[in-house]
């Protein structure tokens, strides 16, 4: 009976899913889900608009400003 | 150039050299949000708020590309075009009132932007990654669209770090402050602004917390540091009514948590969680479900968002250990 309840929990620890407890583990299950070439980061937002405006004025280009969050918070989110 | 501004900067431009400039786009703006097209020296070219279809997106910046040719942008009067939909729904034209722009001065080497303030030495700054999954648990292809994945960066100030210290100073397993848990959880959703479970920006909105607990149990030491092991369960959620307009939003978001803190004297080493969970999303004037045309129409309004599916999430949280922007 010890040896049978031995084997199921060794059968047990070996099909539980692996815990996430280290950061190589962790990075594993991120890539997963990571997407790598989303077409919004192909765009090379700049924050700040002192450089937008040196950029313009070294190519001749405009800017183009995307202005968002018209809440009362500070967060990245759009 | 592409550049993004919080509205909150373009609404209440701060003093100095980018206050000014960011008054003088600000000056002409239709609405609180919008897309704006300026010129080198600062002077707003063109607003547009929405488009009558997704063809008009291209038309719009060749024609202001083209207005950008035309004007030499350091002599003349630039009249603001202002459209509430590209071509179709024009406003009046905003005046150029010549005011003095200073001259464009970049920020020195020991400044900061007022778009990225200094953070305070120690701020653990993460990233949080979340993408939906099909029925078959496979991730979701199109990552464009915020209801199906999002990137997110969010700080957790050394205030929060030291309740943990603290807790973690007995040497056996604790539950996170709730301050803590709150903060990390908050950044866990897919979705706009808006719909943010915990902490919500919308003043009308209810919100819930069904079960907000992680809990860290000792593991291995880490050099003179020790690692935590997480694990919990979030279970939040938020919705609204706006009875004047019909627009409504229900979002809710269950959780298994799992991962670890790395503790480094009375801070946060690095940090890293794993979230597997169901989300549901519905958001926007059940209307627009009726109305035909594309979203680029009504950009500020929204779109109708109905999603109900497995989710994943990681952060990952090292600290700032240098000035960074």
């Amino acid at each position: 009976m010890a040896k049978f309840i031995l084997f199921l929990i060794f059968v047990f620890g070996l099909t539980a899913a692996p815990r996430i407890d280290s950061p190589r583990k962790l990075e594993r299950q991120i890539k997963a889900i990571r997407a790598d070439d989303v077409s919004w980061r192909k765009i090379a937002w700049k924050s700040c608009l002192l450089e937008g405006l040196s950029e313009a004025r070294k190519t001749g280009k405009p800017l183009i400003l995307w202005c968002y969050i018209d809440r009362p918070i500070d967060d990245t989110r759009c | 150039m592409p550049v993004a501004l919080k509205a909150a900067l373009v609404n209440n431009p701060p003093a100095g050299i980018e206050g000014a400039f960011i008054r003088e786009i600000s000056r002409s703006k239709p609405a609180p949000q919008g897309i704006c097209v300026a010129n080198s020296s600062g002077k707003a070219l063109a607003w547009v708020l929405g488009f009558d279809n997704n063809a008009q997106v291209p038309k719009f910046l060749n024609h202001c590309l083209s207005r950008n040719k035309e004007i030499d942008s350091s002599k003349a009067t630039v009249p603001t075009e202002r459209f509430r939909l590209f071509p179709s729904r024009p406003l009046p034209a905003a005046p150029d009132i010549n005011a003095k722009l200073p001259p464009l001065v970049m920020h020195g080497k020991n400044e900061y932007c007022v778009a990225t303030p200094e953070k305070e030495q120690g701020t653990l700054v993460a990233k949080v990654w979340g993408r939906r999954l099909d029925k078959d648990k496979v991730p979701i292809k199109n990552c464009v669209l915020q209801e199906n994945y999002i990137e997110d960066v969010f700080d957790i100030s050394n205030l929060l770090q030291q309740e943990v210290v603290v807790l973690a100073k007995k040497n056996k397993s604790f539950r996170l402050p709730e301050s803590f848990v709150k903060q990390v959880v908050s950044y866990a959703y897919l979705g706009q602004l808006d719909v943010r479970p915990v902490y919500s920006p919308v003043p009308e909105a209810r919100s819930k917390e069904h079960h907000l607990e992680l809990w860290a149990e000792p593991s291995i030491m880490k050099g003179k540091g020790r690692r935590w092991i997480i694990k919990g369960k979030s279970d939040v959620e938020t919705s609204r009514l706006t009875p004047e307009n019909g627009a409504q939003s229900h979002h809710r978001i269950s959780l298994n948590w799992e991962g670890y803190i790395d503790l480094s004297g009375e801070n946060i080493a690095q940090l890293g969680l794993w979230a597997t969970g169901q989300e549901q999303l519905q958001w926007g004037n059940r209307n627009l479900q009726l109305i035909k045309e594309p979203a680029v129409t009504h950009l500020m309004a929204g779109r109708y968002i109905n999603v109900d599916s497995p989710v994943r999430y990681g952060i990952i949280g090292k600290p700032v250990i240098k000035k960074e922007k």
